[in-house]
């Protein structure tokens, strides 16, 4: 169960960017992160993750605190996959490889390789393994961004708007991927994303954050529309399709 | 896998070869057989083993530690500071030095020069090797303390060098106006990389440089493979992002310190040997790309001072240029045909 307890960060000026944050993942469970840009989403990311130390507040999993942990053994703990600026040159056998990180000394071990080549299988890029990371598309760079994640052997996963700039079927193939895998392996599973019908089809919960304060942390069943369109500031409505709860606006 | 080690084979044996060439020519008109019978120490020659041992040897010694060395600061410093034009060069580590350089000769009055029929020769040069030790770890001091400051960036980094290069220009510049000719001569000749400035004792001491400087970088050769994601990619896979960085930047200002107090400035090779690899091992990470980059500075730089000393003999040009006049167009041709391969 990862705990976060009364996160709060402010900048240097006195702003403040986070605000009493607390939530609670639980193991298997996917979290929607939402809200508008500017909101504290990939701060919020960040403080997790350990990269930005708060102000007030702590990250808890299974009662271990994650701030007081070194570098290389909170990476043992906690994922992150920021937002994608640029690929670099390389294969994709080596940027998946580059997950084994926190576990390299020298160099990386037989296991560390196979490790790979069996996640690699699991998440059916096998056979871009030899392949230039800089050629390959959106949708599989991500996909090769999530096995370096998971060949990192985690138990949380925090993955900061994975989605952005695919098509439509890139996006559902992404979040597919990363319910089942979240389901299978045990992950708590974090993910920033804009869409809100992807947050409601595949999250089990989600946290709306407005101006760096928490405004709903709910089962993604029981989000109402009234906070969305408070949050957003256009008028949205939540409504039930064929089974499936989709946003309308 | 085969392709690398294939590069490795063929770099060993130019290494081999061009070493071979620069021990039979230079001084004194030699057979090859001479050559390597004095090698081996066989008695016949005396004049001609000293050459080899006292001078050649050593100079060969020299230029593949000193090629090593710089094509390793060129890779490390691209990586921590994410810019592709990074070099001791680019940071004024070669500027500083030069300052120390003049500073020694011109104000400490440490460099006499004599003419010795086919270049200059430096006197006390101790001395200026020390100063320019000085004023290398001066300039490098003070991008490290850049590195220091809360929020600083890779970029105001790259800044704080082409600053601090202007700077020591400036000095230097500054330094020979109020100097005498012969002054102003051994601070310029000093300018000029030359790798027959040294012996044995600098070559060992230079080649110890390069063993523990390439041993650290490799150390850490997978956390620059996470540096180059970006910062943040870097930090979630537990590297300690800064403290990489700050270590790189110590290690790579001693081992270019050594270099240039010892051999001058030798502009070029820490740029082009790095990009030459990565322009045809594009998907190379740095646990190849420190090795080979190393081994192809040591084979660029001795192969230039072999031409440095063959163009205009017995007058042996400054091997920078050479460096700069070979290099230039075949790293324009691999830049040429790798863009029009990817048009």
């Amino acid at each position: 169960m990862l705990d976060v307890k009364g996160i709060s960060y402010s900048l240097k000026n006195g702003r403040k960017i986070l605000d009493g944050i607390g939530f609670s993942v639980g193991s298997g469970e996917l979290c929607a992160v939402i809200g508008p840009n500017g909101a504290g989403k990939s701060t919020l990311m960040k403080v997790i993750t350990g990269l930005i130390n708060p102000s007030d507040g702590s990250v808890q999993f299974m009662k271990t605190d994650l701030m007081s942990l070194v570098p290389r053994a909170r990476a043992k703990v906690v994922a992150y996959l920021p937002q994608i600026t640029h690929a670099v040159s390389s294969s994709v056998s080596d940027a998946v490889l580059l997950g084994r990180k926190p576990y390299i000394s020298w160099y990386p071990s037989a296991d560390d390789r196979e490790l790979v080549s069996d996640v690699a299988f699991r998440l059916g890029i096998d056979h871009l393994l030899e392949r230039n990371v800089t050629e390959l598309s959106g949708g599989e760079l991500q996909k090769v961004l999530i096995a370096r994640a998971l060949v990192q052997e985690t138990f949380v996963l925090i993955l900061d708007e994975p989605v952005n700039h695919l098509d439509v079927k890139n996006q559902i193939d992404i979040m597919e991927t990363t319910r089942q895998l979240t389901r299978e392996s045990g992950l708590a599973t974090l993910v920033v994303i804009h869409d809100l019908n992807l947050a409601l089809r595949y999250a089990d919960s989600v946290l709306l954050l407005d101006g760096g304060k928490q405004a709903v942390f709910c089962r993604s069943s029981e989000l109402k529309s009234g906070c969305v369109s408070d949050v957003y500031n256009i008028p949205m409505d939540i409504r039930e399709i064929d089974g499936r709860r989709c946003v309308i606006y | 896998m085969r392709k690398e080690i294939l590069f490795f084979a063929v770099m060993a044996a130019l290494l081999f070869a061009a070493a071979l060439v620069g021990l039979h020519r230079g001084a004194g008109e030699s057979s090859w057989g001479d050559t390597l019978s004095a090698l081996f120490l066989s008695g016949k020659d005396a004049d001609l083993e000293y050459f080899i041992y006292h001078l050649r040897l050593p100079r060969i010694t020299a230029a593949v530690f000193t090629g090593m060395t710089l094509a390793v600061c060129g890779v490390i410093l691209q990586n921590v500071l994410n810019n592709p034009l990074a070099s001791s060069f680019t940071l004024g580590f070669s500027q500083g030095a030069a300052f120390g350089a003049a500073f020694s000769i011109i104000v400490l009055g440490a460099g006499s020069t004599q003419y010795n029929g086919s270049g200059v020769v430096l006197g006390n040069l101790g001395y200026v090797a020390a100063g320019a030790f000085a004023g290398s770890l001066t300039a490098s001091a003070v991008i490290l303390l850049f590195s220091f400051v809360r929020g600083m960036t890779p970029q105001g980094l790259i800044l704080a060098g082409v600053a601090v290069s202007s700077f020591f220009s400036a000095c230097t510049m500054l330094l020979q106006y109020f100097s005498t000719d012969s002054q102003l001569a051994a601070a310029v000749f000093w300018t000029f990389g030359d790798l027959g400035k040294g012996g044995w004792t600098e070559a060992f001491s230079m080649a110890g440089v390069c063993f523990i400087g390439v041993l650290f970088v490799l150390k850490y050769s997978w956390d620059y493979n996470a540096v180059a994601w970006g910062e943040s990619y870097a930090a979630g896979l537990g590297v300690n992002v800064k403290r990489v960085r700050v270590l790189s930047l110590l290690v790579t200002a001693v081992m270019a310190a050594f270099a240039t107090a010892f051999y001058g400035v030798i502009g070029f090779i820490g740029l082009i040997a790095p990009h030459m690899v990565r322009l045809v091992f594009r998907q190379a990470g740095h646990g190849f790309l420190i090795p080979a980059s190393g081994i192809l500075g040591g084979v660029l730089l001795l192969t230039a001072d072999i031409a440095a000393q063959a163009v205009i003999y017995p007058v042996a040009l400054p091997v920078g240029v050479i460096t700069s006049f070979a290099g230039v167009p075949v790293f324009l041709g691999l830049l040429l045909r790798r863009s029009l391969k990817n048009a």
